[in-house]
C-alpha cells in the first residue's frame, strides 16, 4: 500500500518511525535524519560542488520561515545592533533579494495606487491632473536603482576594507549585503505613507511636502540602521588602533558611506515621484 | 549492456536451428571473455552509456551495429513521442500541441484535483494527519492513486511551448493595454515595441529568478561534513519550475484578457484579485506536493502554521512560505499591471 512516486522520496524522521515507510530507507539516513530535526546538534552541511554549480549557493538560502521573520523583526528597530559573532556568519541572500523586491513592489504599488485614487477623484477632462505614466520605465529603473545600491555599495565597502585597509578577520561580503538589504525594510512605512498622495493631488504644496516627508523618513530610518551596525563593526575591526586613529578612520568611512545614501534617497525620489 | 544481448544471441545459436539472421561479421570477442566481462561492465554501464549515446548520435555508421552484431540494443529517451510529424499536416501538429497544452493547463490549474492529489499522496505515504477525512480516500481507492501518479507525472513533464504561448500572450495583452492608455493622452507618443520588449523580458526574467529561488530553497539531500547525508527531496529542475510557474501564470493572463474589455478599474481589481488568488493557490499546492509538505496546503490553518510555527513540519514545510512569497510578489505585480494600465 505504500505509494512511491519516483520524484518524492520521503525520508523524514517521523516517516522513518512510521512502519509504512519501509522501502527506500536504510540505517544511514535514519541517523542523519534524526540530526536534521534538531538544528542545534546537526553537523554542518558541506554543499558539494564548485562555484559554478547551483548547490554551492544553497548555503546562502539555508533558512527557514521562522529565521526569516526573526531577522526581519530585528531589523525593524533602526538602532538595534548585531551580536558580534554574527559578523562572521555568512548570513543569507534570500532576505537581501526579496526584501528589496518587496520594497520595489510596495513603492510601485503605492504610487500607482495613489495615481489611481487621484484619477478616480477627477473627471477624464482635466488632463494635467491625471497623469498616465509609462509604468515599465518606472519598474525597470527602480529595479536597477535599488538592486544596484543594495549590492554595489557593500561590495565596494568590502573591497576597500579587504584590499586597501587590509583588515584582518573581515566579515563575509554577504553579511554586508544583508545589513544593507534588511535596512531597506525601513523604507516600507514611507512607501505606504505615499498612498495619501492620491488624496492630495490638487494641492501641489501639500503633495510636495508629503513626497519629501516620505523620502526623508525612509532615508533617515534606513541610514540609521545601516550606520549603527557598521559603526559597531568598525569598532570591532579597528579596536587594535589607538583612540585617535580609530576615531579618524571611523568618521571618514561613515561620512563616505553617508554620501551615497543621500544620493540614493534622491534617486528614489526621482525614480518614483518624478522630478526632484 | 551489450553483453547481455550477446549471450542471448549465443544461446539462440545453440538452441535454435532456424535462427533468422546469420551475422555477417564475426563478433570480436568470444563468448567466454564476454561472460567474464559481464560483471565488470554491468558495474560501469551507467557511466559509459552517456558517452556511447553521443558517439552513436555523431557517427551514422554505428547505427548499423545493432543490425550487424545485435549487441547495442539501447533505448534512448526522447523529448517528443508523438510519432512522425513530417507526413501530417501542420494543422494536425498545431492541434496536438494545443491540446497537450490545454490538457496540462487543466491538470495544473484545477485546485480541487490538486488538493485531492496532495491528500492522497500524504495518505499513502503514511503522513496523513489525524484531522483528515480518510473515508474519502478509502472510497476513491486505487484508481485515484493511479490517477494522481499519472497527473503528477504530467505536471512534472516540462515543455516550453506552453510557457512561450502564455508569456507571449501576456506581453501582448500588456503592450496593448499600455499603448491604449498612453495614446489616450495626447501628451506622449507611445512606443509599443519598447513596451513589448520590456514586458517580455520582465516576465521571462522574473520567471527565471523565481525558479532559481525555488531550486535554491528546495530541501534537497546534502552531505554533511562528518560524512553523512541529510534527508531531503529530489529537487525539480530549472525548466520544470519554469513550466509549472508559467502554467500557473495563466489565470493572470486571463484576467488581463478580461480587463481589455472592462473599463472600470474597480471591477478590474476585483477580477484580478480573484485570478491572483487562483494562481497562487495552484502554485502553492504544486509546490507543496513537490516539496513533500505534510500539512494540508492552502488552508487558512496552513497559512497560520507556516508563519507561526514552521519548525514542526518537514523541511518543505519550513520553507514553503519562502517559496510562495516571491511568487506572490511577482504575480501580484503582474496582476497590478492588469488593473492600472
Amino acid at each position: 500500500m505504500v505509494i512511491e512516486p519516483d520524484h518524492l522520496v520521503n525520508k523524514n524522521t517521523s516517516s522513518a518511525h512510521d512502519s509504512m515507510q519501509d522501502v527506500e530507507f536504510n540505517a544511514d539516513t535514519s541517523v542523519s535524519g534524526n540530526m536534521t530535526t534538531q538544528p542545534a546538534s546537526s553537523p554542518k552541511k558541506s554543499y558539494n560542488g564548485g562555484p559554478f554549480s547551483l548547490n554551492y549557493y544553497r548555503r546562502y538560502f539555508d533558512i527557514s520561515t521562522l529565521d526569516f521573520f526573526k531577522s526581519c523583526y530585528r531589523s525593524l528597530n533602526p538602532l538595534s545592533k548585531l551580536d558580534s559573532y554574527e559578523f562572521q556568519e555568512v548570513g543569507d541572500l534570500y532576505g537581501p533579494i526579496w526584501v528589496t523586491a518587496t520594497l520595489i513592489f510596495l513603492l510601485f504599488f503605492c504610487n500607482s495606487f495613489a495615481e489611481l485614487l487621484s484619477s478616480l477623484g477627477h473627471s477624464k477632462d482635466d488632463k494635467d491632473v491625471v497623469i498616465h505614466v509609462n509604468y515599465f520605465k518606472i519598474i525597470l529603473s527602480s529595479i536597477n536603482l535599488l538592486y544596484g545600491y543594495t549590492f554595489l555599495v557593500p561590495t565596494v565597502l568590502w573591497a576597500v576594507l579587504k584590499f586597501y585597509l587590509k583588515v584582518a578577520d573581515l566579515a563575509p561580503l554577504t553579511r554586508f549585503i544583508s545589513i544593507y538589504a534588511y535596512a531597506n525594510l525601513l523604507w516600507v512605512p514611507a512607501a505606504v505613507l505615499s498612498i495619501f498622495r492620491g488624496l492630495l493631488s490638487s494641492h501641489r504644496f501639500l503633495d510636495g511636502c508629503l513626497k519629501w516627508g516620505c523620502i526623508l523618513l525612509g532615508c533617515v530610518l534606513s541610514g540609521c540602521s545601516i550606520l549603527v551596525k557598521l559603526n559597531q563593526y568598525f569598532h570591532i575591526v579597528f579596536s587594535n588602533e589607538n583612540a585617535e586613529e580609530q576615531k579618524k578612520h571611523i568618521l571618514l568611512l561613515m561620512s563616505l558611506l553617508a554620501i551615497p545614501h543621500l544620493g540614493f534617497a534622491l534617486a528614489v525620489k526621482v525614480a518614483f515621484f518624478g522630478t526632484l | 549492456m551489450s553483453n547481455y544481448t550477446k549471450i542471448d544471441q549465443d544461446q539462440h545459436d545453440v538452441n535454435n536451428d532456424d535462427f533468422l539472421i546469420e551475422p555477417d561479421v564475426e563478433p570480436a570477442n568470444t563468448t567466454n571473455s564476454n561472460a567474464a566481462q559481464t560483471q565488470d561492465n554491468a558495474a560501469s554501464a551507467s557511466g559509459t552509456s552517456g558517452t556511447f549515446n553521443f558517439a552513436n548520435f555523431v557517427n551514422p555508421q554505428t547505427y548499423l551495429d545493432p543490425i550487424l552484431e545485435s549487441n547495442n540494443v539501447e533505448v534512448r529517451e526522447r523529448q517528443f513521442t508523438g510519432g512522425n510529424t513530417l507526413d501530417e499536416s501542420v494543422v494536425t501538429t498545431l492541434k496536438r500541441d494545443l491540446s497537450s497544452i490545454s490538457d496540462k493547463l487543466l491538470s495544473i490549474l484545477w485546485p480541487l484535483r490538486l488538493r485531492q492529489k496532495l491528500k492522497i499522496l500524504q495518505h499513502f505515504s503514511g503522513l496523513s494527519h489525524s484531522g483528515f477525512n480518510t473515508d474519502e480516500e478509502e472510497q476513491s481507492g486505487s484508481g485515484s492513486r493511479d490517477y494522481s501518479k499519472e497527473a503528477l507525472k504530467k505536471i512534472l513533464d516540462w515543455d516550453l511551448w506552453g510557457p512561450l504561448v502564455i508569456n507571449l500572450g501576456f506581453s501582448l495583452i500588456i503592450t496593448y493595454l499600455q499603448t491604449r492608455t498612453l495614446d489616450d493622452t495626447s501628451k506622449s507618443k507611445a512606443q509599443p515595441s519598447s513596451i513589448f520588449s520590456g514586458a517580455f523580458t520582465l516576465i521571462w526574467a522574473s520567471l527565471a529568478v523565481l525558479s532559481l529561488n525555488i531550486q535554491l530553497l528546495s530541501p534537497v539531500k546534502q552531505q554533511t561534513e562528518d560524512g553523512g547525508t541529510t534527508s531531503g527531496i529530489i529537487g525539480v529542475s530549472f525548466f520544470q519550475c519554469i513550466s509549472i510557474l508559467s502554467y500557473t501564470l495563466f489565470p493572470i493572463v486571463l484576467g488581463g484578457l478580461i480587463s481589455i474589455f472592462v473599463k472600470f478599474k474597480l471591477v478590474r481589481m476585483v477580477i484580478t484579485i480573484l485570478m491572483l488568488l487562483w494562481s497562487l493557490l495552484c502554485s502553492w499546492l504544486i509546490l507543496a506536493i513537490i516539496n513533500n509538505c505534510r500539512t494540508p496546503a492552502a488552508t487558512p490553518q496552513f497559512l497560520y502554521d507556516a508563519v507561526t510555527e514552521p519548525q514542526t513540519g518537514s523541511d518543505g514545510d519550513k520553507r514553503i512560505f519562502l517559496m510562495i512569497y516571491p511568487i506572490f510578489l511577482v504575480y501580484g505585480l503582474f496582476s497590478w499591471f492588469n488593473v492600472i494600465i
